[in-house]
């Protein structure tokens, strides 16, 4: 059992004890960084093939502006890449005791945070798209709910029969909860006849 | 024309750090775990500055002069002349 006691978001509640947190599959992630993956190979190629192809090229005065080129696009490949990893790792669905916490990261200046209790939870289904996927085990996670809102999604999380069965279970605690809570309230109005009316 | 490329140069690399910066804080912001969120930005950070402090030197290295100067240098190829 993994320990979330040091997990920490906006609007976490003082007694909210933390259940899973999970993200997108590292796969997902690999897929998001393969442009830039293939694009530090290609410089790395550069800077072992140039040299051979073109021998004179590191003595010559070109050889600061070749060092130049590389090391800027080094520099922006490496920005380029930590800008990928946040808009994939920073998508994130934490399931606490009270509530499932959807905080979706558009892009570095677009961020989107949206929450749903248990009780509201009406269908769980997990969906297995695709060879590597299904290798892998990794896939969405749709939550139907009894609100307006539109389907909640895990996307592309590890293991997402198990997700779903998590999100299942708790549901069924969180509407028992929800009817014993609410019976308390009906309970606690008065009937009719209790009702004195002073003059 | 040295003096426009130093400019862009200049504004170029101030977009840069505020990009690195503006990275750091995202990620020690909205970490779910502060102790990661160091880990990683130091990692970034340190092979950010690494990188944009070698790139400045470099920068400095490049003879703009001689390489955006009106007569260039060729290689001198034997007249037609002087070969009869």
């Amino acid at each position: 059992m993994s320990d979330f006691s040091g997990i920490r978001f906006q609007g976490k509640h003082d007694e909210e004890q933390v259940l899973a947190v999970y993200h997108r599959h590292w796969f997902d992630l690999f897929t998001h960084l393969f442009l830039s993956v293939f694009l530090s190979v290609l410089l790395l190629g550069g800077f072992i093939i140039i040299p051979i192809l073109f021998p004179g090229i590191i003595g010559s005065p070109n050889a600061a502006i070749f060092f130049f080129l590389e090391n800027s696009f080094l520099l922006f490949l490496w920005i380029t890449l930590f800008l990928i990893w946040i808009d994939v790792y920073f998508d994130v669905w934490i399931i606490t005791d009270e509530r499932i916490v959807n905080i979706e990261q558009k892009d570095l200046f677009t961020r989107r945070v949206s929450e749903l209790r248990f009780h509201t939870v009406q269908d769980v289904t997990s969906e297995v798209n695709g060879f590597i996927p299904s290798i892998l085990d990794y896939g969405d996670v749709l939550v139907q709910t009894a609100g307006e809102s539109p389907r909640f999604i895990f996307r592309n999380v590890p293991n997402p029969i198990g997700v779903k069965d998590l999100i299942m279970k708790l549901a069924e605690r969180g509407r028992a909860r929800h009817e014993a809570a609410s019976d308390a309230d009906v309970s606690e109005i008065p009937s009719k006849g209790n009702l004195s009316i002073s003059r | 024309m040295t003096t426009i490329i130093h400019l862009f140069y200049l504004i170029l690399l101030l977009g840069i750090s505020v990009v690195g910066v503006y990275i750091c804080y995202h990620i020690l912001r909205y970490s779910l775990s502060k102790k990661n969120a160091l880990a990683v930005v130091s990692v970034f950070a340190g092979v950010f500055l690494f990188l944009l402090l070698t790139n400045a030197v470099i920068f400095s290295q490049v003879d703009w002069n001689k390489l955006f100067s009106t007569t260039a240098t060729f290689p001198s190829f034997p007249s037609v002349s002087s070969r009869y």
